[in-house]
């Protein structure tokens, strides 16, 4: 049954490739050596806070969107919180196995388990880590280019598996000087994209207890 | 007549045989072979009638990564497009774009066939109020939800268009999960229509397969040449052309092969005992003549053959050389002239065909249609096979014997053997047997329905594939409604829907999912036009405000082309019609699940039940208008109904034998040497059954009657040869031991040469029939003239 379910007619819908991509990438060997250092520069860390400006630039809206946000990643407990908006007007959050999307000015939540398939691809890295090792970017990540865009590298990679449906290319960006994340770009198949800069990087800072699990006290369950 | 080159004679015949067996058809419908009652068969034949288009291929993509299977079905599907001459179209998964642009007939469609409660709720979301509401709602998810595809689909979608879920989960519609890509990407699936040939018939269907698999081979090759070894992926090709083309031509080959492999034994045979060639050569044009006469004379009543059918003619050549043989040897034997030559054998043979058609004519009680054809097939062979034989090949028996002195040929003898292991034999074989079924397993019949399947079947594995790799496709069953109207429909829908719920309750159903959001239904059609023509003369307000929120003209295309879609449904109710959604993703989606043809209209559910091989589920939710296409619960079925058919068969066939038997001894030793003989092949098949891979199905079980017959025959003939010769078995074995040891290896050659069949049942009948037909053959040759002796107290 082609169109089925609720949301079938286009929840289902994945986002695809416009497959514009020079498909000789496939094969191409990039340098990993950038990779590697990247990925030294986790070493030691077991916590995260981020705080990114995010550009969603859709072809069905007029104008780009632009939104200020922070991620916290627990790397210890596997936990971590994004929210957008000063105060918090979004927060999304893993705890109990389940996915929390809370939209606090409606006071409202949705809440989807984790590895549902509706987690957005590419978002997923971001929501739940980064790689941490080259052996487990390889396995999630194609890379396609690595190529260098002023004090950057740019990582274009795509993903792997289930995260990797619909999203044309990932894109990492890391500094030439320290080798850590600036940002990530991620294109998807019908033309818009969202790119995230990271404004501020604090590592292994104290995350409080109640961060990951937020207080749904007169929230009420809904389907976004 | 016989100073003709044998080439030329077996030339001109075997051409003749030849351009028969090509003029055949074949059926590749497989259930055409079960018996017609069945609710899993009866779901099948409404499936392919209302359901399947015999043009349309699946094609199937599997690559490592979800981005390589993603680009090359894309790439494939291009390159099929620009053959037209070939492909008439190509549907694959719709792109986000496209299910913009082509999906918004089939939305439009869905809420004006909804409840009119259902349009209620999306008409206060349009109002002047509610529009501005939804609208403002859609941009704050864009601004500040998490990003995900909700919010991708909402940017297309801004007054909700898509949220029809409600309306889907009420009418038990929704949870179908994607049915073009597996969860992880990595396999995908487009279907191809076919143009440009006759795919109802096979052999037309494998032309356009081939060419289809080398433009798919072609593009393979360019595809890996562009992105290397890194992009490497597999192509399936399955559904309707594919199963035809191979089936076809798998049945096809058969035949050929078991024929050919068939008369090159028996002339093997032949020579070892005779010597002579051109004999041979007139024989094998007798044999070849026989078949020709057949496959016209089946053609003629039968129409197309099934799979099964395409064994019948090995089994023919392998009975109807006897009838050869045995002229051949008399006319060695008494040199008159044919005349004489049919009074003297004629009637034996004419009695042999006639018992031996009984006995294929017998599969007529079998509920196998399939079978039942095969049976009617050989019957028919036998009778023509005894006239072409009488009439044909006699009188070039008895010319090329005129004059010529008997030869003495070889010596059929035990060494002594068996008279001392006869009779440990028939005590150690039984004893065996019953140990065997005691300690390791009673024969029973597979649970599973292969035997009617095409054996190394690449469209067979692509269909396994797909079921597997597509989430929810596990265990699903079709489900076919009909009636003969909408409206009836619509209640016998209900209905169904209610006997699947109780059978949920029961926990014999996990899940059964109804269509019927997708059927037509003029009444609420009907009831919505009203609010459908409201709502679309507000289409320019939508439009102005879904602009003014700051939506682009993509984002405001899937409210046109619903607005749109509604204007032009309107206008077929106003004509008095029943509105058809229009748009390719609309096509699509509601031929798969809604049908209409000959006055009959068919809807398509699907259930998953809880024990697939189990039929308690299919008795709670079957009835004349509600079927199920289950190939789990339809093995099941066929061995139970196969069993009973044994039974009816077998059991009433035994007395009335044994009764005749009794009759023609007039014997009780003789009787009961008659029956032992039998059930000791009985007891080494149950030996073989149970330590080797040798196995039964519902299609070889239909061979208990065959190998029965022959061997009661053998051991008849045998009887009565011993009672001649006062119980002097070198004289027996000479004289009908080595008529026996010809007819039962040539009868083994025939059955054997079906174990190489592509249907695992014709595969299966032929292997179990030839090594029955072998063990029948020893035992009537070595073991009952000694049990004779010993039984009638005779001396050695």
């Amino acid at each position: 049954m082609m169109v089925s379910s609720s949301r079938s007619f286009l929840r289902n819908v994945r986002f695809y490739l416009v497959l514009c991509a020079c498909a000789a990438t496939f094969s191409h060997a990039a340098d990993m050596s950038v990779v590697d250092r990247w990925m030294a520069t986790n070493s030691g860390i077991h916590s995260i806070r981020i705080d990114f400006t995010q550009t969603r630039t859709m072809r069905s809206i007029k104008m780009p969107i632009r939104q200020s946000g922070s991620l916290w990643l627990n790397y210890g407990s596997n936990q971590f919180r994004w929210q957008v908006g000063d105060p918090a007007q979004t927060i999304v959050t893993k705890f109990r196995g389940n996915l929390f999307i809370i939209r606090t000015q409606m006071k409202k939540y949705e809440k989807r388990a984790a590895g549902s398939g509706d987690v957005p691809p590419g978002l997923m890295a971001m929501a739940t880590g980064f790689p941490r090792s080259t052996s487990e970017f390889q396995r999630k990540y194609s890379v396609q280019t690595i190529e260098v865009v002023g004090s950057a590298f740019r990582i274009v990679t795509q993903p792997k598996g289930q995260e990797g449906r619909g999203v044309k290319t990932f894109i990492f960006m890391v500094g030439r000087d320290d080798y850590r994340l600036r940002g990530m770009e991620i294109y998807l198949d019908d033309g818009s994209f969202v790119k995230t800069a990271f404004d501020r990087v604090i590592p292994n800072i104290g995350l409080p207890g109640d961060l990951f699990t937020p207080d749904l006290t007169g929230y009420k369950e809904t389907k976004f | 007549m016989t100073r003709l080159h044998p080439i030329i004679v077996v030339t001109v015949i075997g051409a003749i045989a030849a351009f028969c067996i090509m003029r055949v058809q074949f059926s590749a419908t497989l259930y055409e072979m079960l018996p017609a009652d069945l609710p899993e068969v009866q779901g099948m034949d409404r499936l392919n009638r209302y359901f399947s288009r015999d043009g349309q291929l699946i094609v199937t993509v599997k690559a490592e990564e979800a981005f390589v299977a993603e680009e090359a079905i894309v790439s494939l599907s291009e390159t099929l497009e620009e053959t037209p001459e070939l492909i008439g179209d190509v549907f694959r998964e719709l792109s986000l774009m496209e299910m913009v642009t082509d999906g918004g007939g089939l939305l439009a469609w869905l809420w004006m066939n909804g409840s009119p409660e259902d349009l209620s709720e999306l008409e206060a979301r349009l109002s002047p109020e509610g529009s501005r509401v939804a609208l403002a709602g859609a941009m704050d998810s864009l601004q500040n939800g998490f990003f995900d595809q909700d919010v991708v689909v909402t940017s297309y979608d801004p007054l909700g268009f898509s949220k029809i879920g409600d309306l889907l989960d009420r009418e038990g519609s929704s949870s179908n999960p994607d049915p073009m890509t597996s969860p992880d990407g990595t396999f995908q699936v487009m279907y191809v229509e076919g143009s440009g040939v006759d795919f109802s018939n096979y052999r037309d269907a494998e032309v356009w397969l081939n060419q289809v698999k080398q433009l798919v081979e072609s593009w393979r090759q360019e595809w890996i040449a562009i992105h290397g070894e890194s992009a490497l992926m597999e192509v399936g090709l399955t559904g309707t052309p594919a199963f035809m083309a191979e089936v076809g031509t798998e049945m096809e080959k058969d035949m050929t092969v078991s024929v050919v492999a068939t008369m090159l034994l028996i002339s093997l045979l032949f020579w070892i005992m005779h010597r002579q060639t051109r004999p041979l050569s007139w024989l094998v044009s007798a044999m070849l003549a026989i078949l020709a006469i057949t496959i016209l004379i089946g053609g003629v009543i039968f129409g197309d053959l099934s799979v099964m059918s395409a064994g019948f003619a090995a089994i023919l050549m392998g009975l109807a050389v006897d009838y050869g043989i045995v002229l051949y040897r008399e006319a060695m034997d008494s040199g008159g002239d044919a005349r004489e030559l049919r009074r003297s054998v004629g009637p034996g043979i004419f009695w042999a065909a006639a018992t031996t058609a009984v006995v294929f004519l017998s599969l007529n009680l079998s509920s196998l249609p399939g079978l039942a054809e095969m049976g009617n097939l050989v019957a028919m062979g036998v009778v023509v096979g005894a006239l072409v034989m009488l009439y044909g090949f006699g009188p070039v028996a008895v010319s090329f014997n005129k004059g010529v002195a008997r030869k003495s040929g070889f010596e059929l003898t035990g060494r002594g053997a068996t008279r001392f292991s006869s009779g440990i034999l028939a005590i150690l074989i039984p004893v065996l047997a019953a140990i065997s079924m005691a300690v390791k397993e009673m024969p029973h019949l597979e649970a599973n329905f292969h035997p009617f399947r095409i054996r190394e079947s690449p469209s067979m594995v692509a269909w396994q594939q797909l079921q597997s790799e597509l989430a929810g496709r596990e265990n699903s069953v079709p489900t076919v409604v009909t009636g003969t109207s909408i409206a009836e429909l619509r209640e016998e829908l209900s209905a169904a829907n209610e006997r699947m719920v109780m059978a949920e309750e029961k926990g014999l159903l996990v899940q059964s999912v109804m269509p019927f959001a997708f059927i037509p239904d003029p009444v609420h059609q009907r009831k919505n036009l009203p609010a459908i023509r409201k709502l679309f003369l507000e289409k320019d307000r939508l439009l102005a405000e879904i602009n003014e929120a700051g939506f682009s003209e993509e984002g405001a295309e899937l409210t046109q082309t619903v607005l749109n879609a509604w204007a032009d449904y309107a206008g077929q109710l106003e004509k008095g019609q029943v509105a058809e959604p229009g748009g390719k993703l609309a096509e699509w989606s509601i031929d798969r699940l809604f049908a209409e043809k000959e006055g009959v209209y068919a809807a398509l559910a699907t259930v998953k039940p809880a024990e697939p091989r189990d039929r308690e589920w299919v008795a709670a939710i079957c009835n004349s208008n509600t079927v199920v296409a289950s190939l789990g619960s339809l093995g099941t079925a066929l061995n139970e109904r196969i069993g009973k058919d044994v039974l009816r068969v077998f059991v009433p066939m035994m007395v009335v034998l044994s009764i005749m038997l009794g009759v023609v001894f007039r014997n009780w030793k003789d009787l009961v040497l008659s029956l032992f003989a039998l059930l000791f092949t009985g007891c080494v098949i149950v030996i073989l059954t149970v330590w080797t891979p040798m196995s039964w199905n519902s299609f070889n079980i239909c061979g208990l009657p065959l190998l029965f017959g022959t061997g009661l025959d053998f051991s008849i003939h045998m009887i009565f040869a011993l009672r001649r010769s006062s119980g002097d078995v070198v004289e027996a074995r000479d004289g009908i031991g080595k008529a026996l040891l010809f007819c039962g290896t040539s009868s083994a050659i025939g059955f054997g040469s079906l174990a190489s069949a592509s249907a695992y049942g014709l595969a299966s009948l032929g292997f179990v029939c030839a090594v029955g037909i072998l063990i029948n053959m020893v035992v009537a040759v070595w073991l009952l003239p000694r049990w004779y002796q010993r039984l009638h107290h005779l001396s050695g």
